[in-house]
């Protein structure tokens, strides 16, 4: 597949007083051409232990006589469980008063033994069959090269938010709602279309269609939202989650704050669980704090966008009580140099070529209606998703609480340059497995 | 456990005791009471289903304790029991917490307190068949972990407590000199919680999950081996099959006792 190159522009956006711009660096690198690919899909599976209970894994050394192997299983109070012939190994049931940590000890010191080790239970992982879910490293870093086109970089294996290991244990509840308060979104995108939870409300032309006029809501929607599993463009973060379009911006990627304040207002009253702010300004209002507010004190989860002209936290990102702020990072999990920064920085996430949908309209005919951007406005709807899947799966929680286990979540990934919480990533990049998959509790460390 | 179960268990328990002295098989010995202490290991290993039959798990409780049973009139013996237990509820899984948790720590200890009843039913020639019953409680102790794999130091305590009762016949074969092989059908529940409290920064949870065996009917097979009037040893293996689900055929969890008992 190749993916040629027709434009690339870095959109950085800046408020003036009064005004509120759109927190994409967007660098179009390029489009999408409409060739399909199709990968097997993985389906979940149900929770299982990390090893078989009480089964161990034993291949005896060739100069040991096949006739004294089974003999010497039972010398191990074990039970043969069955042989794999073609490998040499036994599965032995170990006696129930011995841990398998145990008697894989015991065995590896008998010389008769090349190697012994835990019967380990293996999972299918979720993975969707969006045929572009291969370039969202983001979801799942292998260390692939992202893109087709020459010259496309590689990512390092591991650097992303554990997705597809979270989607095992939630995919979410379409009763959980995201609120995208940008510039629209394209609600007819084959990717979208059956995601939109209604058409949403236009504060820009004061009507009750928030479609998207320029392309960044569109984009922000992706992120969270794509259709998972539909054998078509991407995967969005919170698989079964509602997207709920609000107009605040114009087709030019501004808004004013009285618009943007009563799209939150708006999204708080009708039913969303979150809210997905990917803009900003360096000047906070009272008016966009109180709004703020009154989202969280509904019971409302707000994100925002960090800024990208390596300067100070934006506003709305900059009020720490009521909104996470998200930094950015790479397919490298280094921090993005356009990224804010500052203590208000709670969690970063992928924000550097990031892959999602835009609106039909923008490439024109036989392209894909998806495109590549930067800036934190993309790093954003992925803590967004997050919390929509916390906040399906545990619909108790309070903001604070959803909040608090984003953060405590996060993996450190810049701790050999500062250790713990920082200015730049904050608590680190988010990690969707932590947060959602249960921990295990495997010793305990306190009497 | 529902309210059924618990009456039934009563209703079991005071027939036993009711029985009257006329119908017992043997009543041809002098009359006191007799008392007759014991040391138990038993080995209870059962399959456990929890958030309403979503999950199993499996709940292994090596238990020892000392028993003291009271032979109020011959065929009738009503013991109290008291010891030591360690409850591993590996494979519980807790949802309801901020962060959720995977419990694979192992074993907590506990104290055990209980009653067991034995009453002869019937005898001809070797052949007797006795009713047996009896009721364990395990009462727990918190023990404390650390959660390490957060970026933000965490905590949590755990406390599991069961209760395990076994009612049923046996039949026992006494025509051999030291021993009296037995084999013996059982009612066999064991039901429970295991309540853990998180703490990890600012966010705290708790949550109890109740647990109940899958199984319900119990097979003992075993003897005892008397070589004195004095003294008595008790071995048996206990199989309770249990269903894995619709179309996910039969389990079978095992278990194990070994009792000496001395008589005075």
């Amino acid at each position: 597949m190749t993916i040629p190159r027709h434009r690339s522009a870095r959109i950085l956006a800046v408020l003036a007083v009064g005004a509120a711009t759109v927190l994409a660096a967007a660098s179009f690198a390029s489009h999408v051409p409409s060739a399909h690919i199709r990968s097997i899909a993985a389906r979940g599976v149900p929770f299982a232990p990390t090893q078989a209970n009480g089964q161990v894994l034993v291949k005896f050394r060739k100069s040991l006589p096949v006739a004294l192997q089974a003999a010497t299983i039972v010398a191990y109070q074990s039970k043969v469980v069955t042989k794999i012939s073609r490998l040499g190994v036994y599965v032995m049931e170990i006696p129930a008063d011995l841990t398998v940590e145990e008697m894989v000890s015991a065995l590896r010191q008998n010389p008769d033994v090349e190697y012994a080790e835990a019967n380990v239970m293996l999972r299918a992982l979720v993975t969707p069959n969006d045929p572009l879910f291969k370039y969202q490293y983001a979801l799942s870093n292998t260390g692939q090269v992202i893109g087709s086109v020459p010259g496309s970089p590689q990512g390092k294996a591991t650097a992303d938010i554990k997705a597809p290991a979270a989607w095992e244990e939630t995919k979410g509840r379409e009763d959980i709602v995201v609120a995208v308060v940008d510039t629209g979104v394209d609600m007819a995108h084959p990717d979208l279309k059956n995601k939109i939870k209604n058409s949403g409300k236009d504060f820009i032309n004061n009507d009750n269609d928030a479609t998207d006029d320029f392309w960044h809501g569109t984009m922000v929607a992706g992120i969270i939202g794509a259709q998972c599993d539909n054998g078509e463009g991407i995967a969005g973060v919170a698989w079964n989650c509602k997207i709920l379009p609000v107009k605040v911006l114009d087709n030019t990627g501004f808004g004013s704050t009285d618009k943007i304040a009563a799209g939150i207002l708006w999204a708080a009253d009708n039913g969303a669980a979150v809210i997905n702010l990917s803009l900003g300004s360096e000047t906070g209002t009272e008016t966009l704090r109180a709004a703020l507010k009154y989202a969280y004190d509904k019971g409302v989860v707000i994100v925002a966008a960090a800024g990208n002209d390596g300067g100070n936290v934006y506003y709305p990102a900059a009020y720490d009580t009521y909104v996470l702020s998200v930094a950015a990072t790479d397919y490298n999990d280094s921090r993005a140099a356009f990224s804010n920064f500052g203590s208000r920085i709670d969690v970063a996430a992928p924000g550097v070529r990031i892959l999602s949908t835009v609106p039909t309209w923008y490439w024109g005919p036989d392209v894909l209606p998806y495109a590549y951007g930067d800036g934190t406005s993309f790093a954003a709807p992925y803590v967004s998703g997050l919390a929509a899947l916390i906040k399906s799966l545990k619909t108790w929680l309070t903001p604070a609480q959803i909040m608090d286990i984003v953060r405590y979540s996060a993996d450190d990934v810049n701790s050999s340059q500062y250790l713990g919480k920082d200015e730049y990533l904050g608590y680190g990049r988010i990690n969707m497995e932590k947060a959602l998959v249960p921990l295990i509790i495997q010793k305990p460390t306190v009497q | 456990m529902n309210r059924f179960r618990h009456k039934s268990i009563l209703a079991v328990l005071a027939a036993l005791a009711l029985v009257p002295a006329g119908l017992q098989a043997q009543n041809d010995v002098p009359a006191g009471i007799h008392m007759k202490p014991g040391f138990n290991f038993e080995y209870l290993s059962r399959t456990l289903s929890w958030d309403n039959d979503a999950y199993m798990s499996t709940l292994i409780m090596p238990t020892w304790y000392m028993s003291l049973d009271f032979e109020i009139v011959h065929g009738f013996t009503f013991g109290i029991i008291g010891g030591y237990t360690l409850s591993n509820f590996n494979g519980l899984v807790f949802r309801q917490l901020p962060f959720s948790l995977d419990y694979e720590a192992g074993a907590i200890n506990g104290f055990v307190l209980g009653a067991q009843i034995q009453k002869s039913l019937a005898a001809s020639g070797f052949w007797e068949i006795t009713a047996d019953a009896q009721f364990l409680a395990s009462l727990g102790t918190t023990k404390l972990f650390t959660i390490d794999q957060l970026n933000t130091s965490g905590q949590f305590d755990a406390k599991g407590t069961w209760m395990h009762v076994q009612v049923g016949p046996t039949v026992i074969y006494r025509g051999f000199e030291l021993f009296s092989p037995f084999i013996g059908a059982a009612y066999d529940k064991l039901w429970g919680t295991f309540t853990v409290n998180e703490t990890i920064g600012n966010l705290t949870g708790s949550e109890a999950k109740s647990v109940s065996s899958k199984g319900a009917v119990a097979v003992n097979i075993g003897t005892i081996y008397e070589p004195s009037p004095n003294f008595s040893l008790r071995i048996a293996g206990t199989f309770v099959p249990y269903s894995k689900g619709t179309g996910q055929g039969l389990g079978l969890d095992l278990g194990g006792t070994l009792r000496a008992v001395f008589s005075f």
